[in-house]
C-alpha cells in the first residue's frame, strides 16, 4: 500500500460506521480510488469465507491462507478492471477459485506422494491405510475430528471441476446462479457437476452417513 | 412411466433445493408416498449436514499484517521502472546470454574445424607416392657468393642450426651451412625447373602439394649475412 494515501474523506466513506454500512461495490469503488479503510473493511468481510473456501478446496490450511491473501492482493491491484456487473462476492470467489483450481493443478504434475500412503493398488492408485481402532470412542470430540477428516479426504478426492461446484454450494451456500458466475458456466452444468460429486461423495462416506 | 418421471423429478427437485425443509407440494407429496425416493431424500439431507458439519476455519491473527507486508512489497516491485526497464539484465538475463553465445561459439568453432579439415586440392587415388629427386651436390668450387636465399617451400627435416658466432661481429665465413637434411630436392641444370608434387595423405584424404626443387648439401639454402637471416626458414612438417 506504498502508493495509497488515506483519502477515506474523499469518496465519501469516512469513519468507521459508514465503511461498515457501505456495499460492496461502494467499497471497491473507494479502494479504486485508493481508500485503504476501505479495503481494509473488504478485507474483514471476506478473510474468513476465503479462506475457509480455499481450505477446504486444497485441504492444507497454511497455503489456503496463502492463496487468501493473494485472492486479496489481486482484488486491490484489479481494483480498476472490476466491473459491476457481478456482484462483490462473485468477483472475489472466481479470483478464490482459480487460484485453488491452479495450486491443485501444480500438485497434481509435482505429483504429490503421500508419506501415509505408500501402497497402491492393483491400478496403480496409491491406497490409503485406515487402520481399525479397536478402542471404544470415548470422547464425542473424537468422533468429529474423524469425520471431519474422512470428509476432507472425499472432498479431495473429487476431480477439481466437481469440488468447486460442491464446496461453493454446500459448504460456502453459494446459489446456483452465482456459482454459475464464479465458475463461468450455465446453471444447468452447475447442477449436473454438484449432483455427480454429491453421487460420488455418497459412496465415499456412506459410512459415516 | 408417469411414476418413474415423478420420481426423477422429485429426486431433481430435492438435490437442487436450498433448503430440505423448502421443498414444494407436489415434491414433499411424493416423497411422502414413494419410499425410494423418501430414502434418497433422506441421504442428500446428511450428506448436507455432514459437509457442513465441519467447523469453519477462520484466517490467523496477523493475515491483516501479513496482507499488508505483501501488498508493500508488491508495490515497491512496481515503483521502480529502472528495475523494470533493465529486468533483461537479470541474473537469468546473463545465464541466458551466456548460454546464447556459447551456443554460437561453438558452432563456428566446430564450422571451422569441419572447413579446415576438407581437402583443398583434388586427390589421385591409390598408395601414397612420393616423387622427389634426391641428390646431394658436390660443393661449390670457388667461393663464389651464394645464391639469395630461396624462400620457396621445400621438405627438410631437422632444425635449422642458428649461427654459431665465435666472436660476434667478425665472422670468417659468412656463409653458415644448415644441417643437410635427408630428403633434398635439388633442381635439374640447364633450364627451368619444373615444380615437383609431393603427395600427401592425411587422415583427411591425399592432397599434393607442389614444390619447387631445391638442392641441399654443400650449397647452403639459407645465406647468413651479419648474423642476421635473410630470409627465415621454411619448414614444412606432416
Amino acid at each position: 500500500m506504498a502508493t495509497v494515501t488515506h483519502q477515506a474523506h474523499a469518496v465519501g466513506i469516512g469513519g468507521i460506521k459508514s465503511v461498515e454500512s457501505a456495499n460492496d461495490h461502494d467499497l471497491i469503488a473507494a479502494v479504486r480510488d485508493g481508500d485503504e479503510v476501505a479495503f481494509q473493511e473488504i478485507v474483514r468481510r471476506y478473510r474468513n469465507p476465503i479462506t475457509n473456501f480455499v481450505y477446504r478446496m486444497i485441504d492444507d490450511y497454511e497455503r489456503a491462507v496463502e492463496l487468501a491473501q493473494e485472492t486479496f492482493i489481486r482484488v486491490y491491484t484489479s481494483a480498476s478492471r472490476y466491473e459491476a456487473n457481478y456482484s462483490f462476492s462473485t468477483y472475489i470467489y472466481r479470483i478464490a477459485t482459480n487460484l485453488a483450481i491452479s495450486e491443485l493443478r501444480k500438485r497434481k504434475r509435482r505429483k504429490f506422494i503421500s508419506l501415509f500412503s505408500p501402497f497402491v493398488d492393483d491400478g496403480g492408485e496409491p491406497v490409503e491405510i485406515d487402520l481399525p481402532d479397536d478402542k471404544p470412542l470415548q470422547d464425542e470430540s473424537l468422533i468429529d475430528d474423524e469425520r471431519r477428516r474422512a470428509v476432507a479426504r472425499a472432498i479431495a478426492s473429487l476431480p477439481e471441476k466437481y469440488r468447486a461446484a460442491i464446496v461453493l454450494r454446500d459448504v460456502e451456500g453459494l446459489s446456483y446462479d452465482r456459482i454459475a458466475e464464479v465458475l463461468k458456466l450455465s446453471e444447468g452444468t452447475v447442477k449436473s457437476r454438484i449432483n455427480r460429486a454429491r453421487n460420488l461423495l455418497k459412496e465415499k462416506l456412506s459410512a459415516y452417513m | 412411466m408417469e411414476l418413474i418421471t415423478s420420481c426423477k423429478q422429485t429426486r431433481r427437485i430435492v438435490d437442487e433445493a436450498d433448503r430440505p425443509d423448502a421443498l414444494p407440494y407436489s415434491a414433499a407429496g411424493h416423497i411422502a408416498s414413494c419410499g425410494e425416493c423418501r430414502t434418497f431424500a433422506e441421504e442428500r439431507e446428511r450428506l448436507r449436514h455432514l459437509l457442513t458439519s465441519p467447523a469453519r476455519v477462520s484466517a490467523p491473527a496477523n493475515f491483516d499484517a501479513v496482507l499488508r507486508q505483501r501488498l508493500q512489497e508488491r508495490a515497491a516491485q512496481k515503483v521502480n521502472p529502472l528495475r523494470r526497464a533493465f529486468s533483461w539484465f537479470s541474473p537469468a538475463g546473463y545465464v541466458r546470454l551466456g548460454a546464447a553465445t556459447a551456443g554460437l561459439l561453438i558452432f563456428f568453432m566446430t564450422a571451422q574445424v569441419m572447413l579446415r579439415d576438407e581437402p583443398q586440392t583434388p586427390t589421385r587415388p591409390g598408395s601414397v607416392q612420393r616423387r622427389e629427386q634426391l641428390a646431394v651436390t658436390p660443393p661449390a668450387p670457388t667461393p663464389t657468393p651464394p645464391p639469395p636465399a630461396l624462400v620457396t617451400p621445400g621438405i627438410e627435416r631437422g632444425e635449422i642450426q642458428p649461427p654459431r658466432v665465435s666472436h660476434p661481429g667478425m665472422y670468417q665465413n659468412r656463409r653458415e651451412l644448415v644441417r643437410p637434411v635427408s630428403h633434398t630436392v635439388s633442381p635439374e641444370r640447364g633450364g627451368a625447373v619444373p615444380p615437383d608434387v609431393v603427395i600427401v595423405r592425411g587422415p583427411n584424404g591425399e592432397i599434393e602439394v607442389p614444390v619447387r626443387p631445391v638442392s641441399v648439401g654443400a650449397q647452403p639454402i639459407l645465406y647468413v649475412s651479419g648474423g642476421q637471416q635473410s630470409a627465415p626458414p621454411v619448414r614444412t612438417t606432416f
